[in-house]
């Protein structure tokens, strides 16, 4: 064997290993959800009893799928026009010099470990969140369902306000690459016909990048529904019925955050660990669809 | 016959590089002007220059004047001058995600010109300057994507027509083109020149021989030379230009 076949045959074998893993992971969360699901049936997927406590075991994931649904949702919808402003102020606008050093700071955001955001978030964003929005919003609109609960601070939209500023960088870096993309003939197309700025974003760039924009917001949606840390340290970690998205303000539970609180007490002998593994399983599966999604849509839009 | 675009003194940098020295220059009306020289003689940039597309990029410093009709339009309005002196590009690119007629009307309505029912009505007379209303009348919904690049160009003009400009410019109109499809533009070209004035920037000697009136020869950023078409090319007055119209330097 030559070198080149020796490399050859070392790189096809790490580069087999992740597929392998990931298949792994795959049947190991499939085997060990199967007995909770034989247990619950269907119910494990669309109910919302949980008790853990033996004898009187009762696994429904609903809540948790609901909740991460609804923070990813919370999170594409604030963190996405924020994005797409940043993106667009960098392309289309600033100039060289703040264009490389705003990029700079957007993407260390990125670096920011998410349990930094997540300290900060419980010790300080959800106070502001409190006495600037929960509370103002409850007072005046409290008859409405979704501002009824009582706001503490600690509950879906702390959750999804958190997660919406983790994705700002992706969302804003893959937005302003496929901004850049756009021709300079299509630009200078539209100015050549009287358009104004404004003009050549609404007309030229955005249509031109819709699908890589959407290709975009689908990273951001993968990011804030795999996001684990930071959520869990603000939502409140409710469990049960009392976790179903009843009000922006009720304290909640994701898929991932109900994994981090409760891994480390499931008792070995009971359904616990199969039930929070079949949580793992929903939201891999999530995970994947979004992702898959994303990069289809991407990829497509780069050639 | 009367200036309709008059040059003085224009000189273009690209950050601290000099592209074009103190050009002056007078386009006469309803007459096609060409402009020609080898790349990178800074012809491109003179053209944008004719329009304030140089405005958009922060690299560029304009300094001179360009009067048109005797109005300097670096002291007016940028988009009402580019209303005016429209633009056609080597490479033709339709606006995305538009039809056919949507490519024509945009102009208009970006600049609130005229009503729903006239819209009609001007995108079919733009589209029948252009020699491409046959082509296209039955499929004006379709993407404009979606025609080949020789119609495009057509389309690319169409949609300048539409805002009823004075001037035309235009930068190597046919060199993305095949022969059939450039035949149609210069004859598409010469047929427009009763009703505008026109500068066609072409690396091509031949074109310009082919269809313009005047011809200026560019050479390192400068105007070397400008005279009628079949005087500049018969009788050369620089040494450079003969050079040039030779092919003894490319």
């Amino acid at each position: 064997m030559n070198e080149d076949e020796v490399f050859y045959l070392f790189s096809l074998a790490v580069a087999s290993i992740s597929l392998l893993l990931l298949a792994l992971i795959l049947v190991v969360l499939v085997q060990y959800t199967l007995p909770v699901i034989k247990e619950m049936g269907f119910d494990y997927f669309i109910t919302s009893s949980w008790n853990p406590v033996f004898g009187k075991e009762k696994y429904g994931i609903l809540p948790y799928f609901l909740g991460t649904v609804l923070t990813s949702f919370i999170a594409v919808l604030v963190g996405v026009p924020i994005s797409f402003g940043i993106a667009l102020f960098l392309t289309e606008y600033s100039n060289k010099t703040l264009k490389k050093y705003l990029s700079i700071m957007i993407d260390l955001l990125a670096a920011i470990p998410s349990v930094i955001y997540g300290l900060w978030g419980f010790f300080v964003f959800r106070n502001f969140i409190l006495d600037y929005i929960e509370k103002p919003l409850h007072n005046y609109f409290g008859k409405i369902s979704i501002f009824s609960a009582t706001p503490t601070g600690l509950d879906f939209l702390s959750g999804g306000l958190i997660l919406a500023i983790m994705i700002i960088p992706i969302v804003s870096s893959v937005t302003r690459e496929v901004l850049e993309l756009v021709p300079t003939e299509i630009k200078e197309g539209i100015y050549a016909i009287g358009g104004n700025r404004y003009d050549v974003i609404v007309y030229g760039s955005i249509r031109y990048s819709k699908n890589g924009i959407l290709g975009a917001i689908l990273l951001g949606l993968g990011r804030a529904v795999g996001e684990t840390m930071a959520v869990s340290m603000v939502i409140g970690n409710a469990t049960g019925e009392n976790a179903l998205p009843r009000s922006l303000f009720s304290a909640g539970q994701t898929l991932s955050s109900l994994i981090a609180n409760e891994f480390n007490e499931a008792n070995p002998t009971s359904l616990h660990p199969n039930a929070l593994v079949g949580a793992g399983l929903v939201l891999l599966m999530m995970a994947i669809v979004v992702n898959l999604g994303a990069r289809a849509i991407v990829s497509k839009y780069k050639r | 016959m009367k200036t309709k675009i008059e040059i003085r003194n224009l000189n273009v940098w690209f950050n601290k590089r000099q592209v074009i020295y103190d050009v002056n220059l007078k386009v006469p009306e309803q007459a096609i002007t060409a402009v020609i020289g080898p790349s990178g003689c800074g012809k491109s940039t003179l053209l944008r220059a004719i329009n304030r597309l140089h405005d958009l990029i922060p690299e560029a410093k304009v300094k001179g004047e360009v009067l048109l009709d005797g109005k300097d339009i670096y002291k007016e309005d940028p988009l009402v001058v580019r209303r005016k002196i429209g633009m056609v590009f080597q490479k033709p690119v339709p606006f995305p995600s538009m039809s056919i007629f949507e490519n024509v009307a945009i102009g208009v309505k970006l600049n609130d010109l005229a009503k729903k029912e006239r819209l009609e009505k001007i995108v079919e007379r733009s589209l029948r300057m252009a020699a491409l209303w046959e082509e296209v009348k039955d499929i004006l919904e379709s993407p404009a994507t979606s025609l080949s690049v020789g119609q495009q160009q057509r389309l690319t003009i169409a949609r300048t027509l539409a805002l009823e400009p004075e001037v035309l410019l235009m930068d190597e109109p046919t060199s993305a083109l095949d022969p059939v499809s450039m035949k149609k533009i210069e004859e598409l070209i010469v047929n427009l020149k009763n009703d505008y004035t026109i500068v066609v920037v072409t690396h091509d000697m031949r074109q310009a021989a082919r269809i313009s009136d005047f011809t200026a020869f560019m050479y390192e950023g400068k105007i070397i030379e400008f005279n009628e078409t079949s005087e500049l090319f018969r009788n050369p007055k620089e040494e450079i230009t003969e050079k040039y119209i030779t092919g003894r330097i490319s």
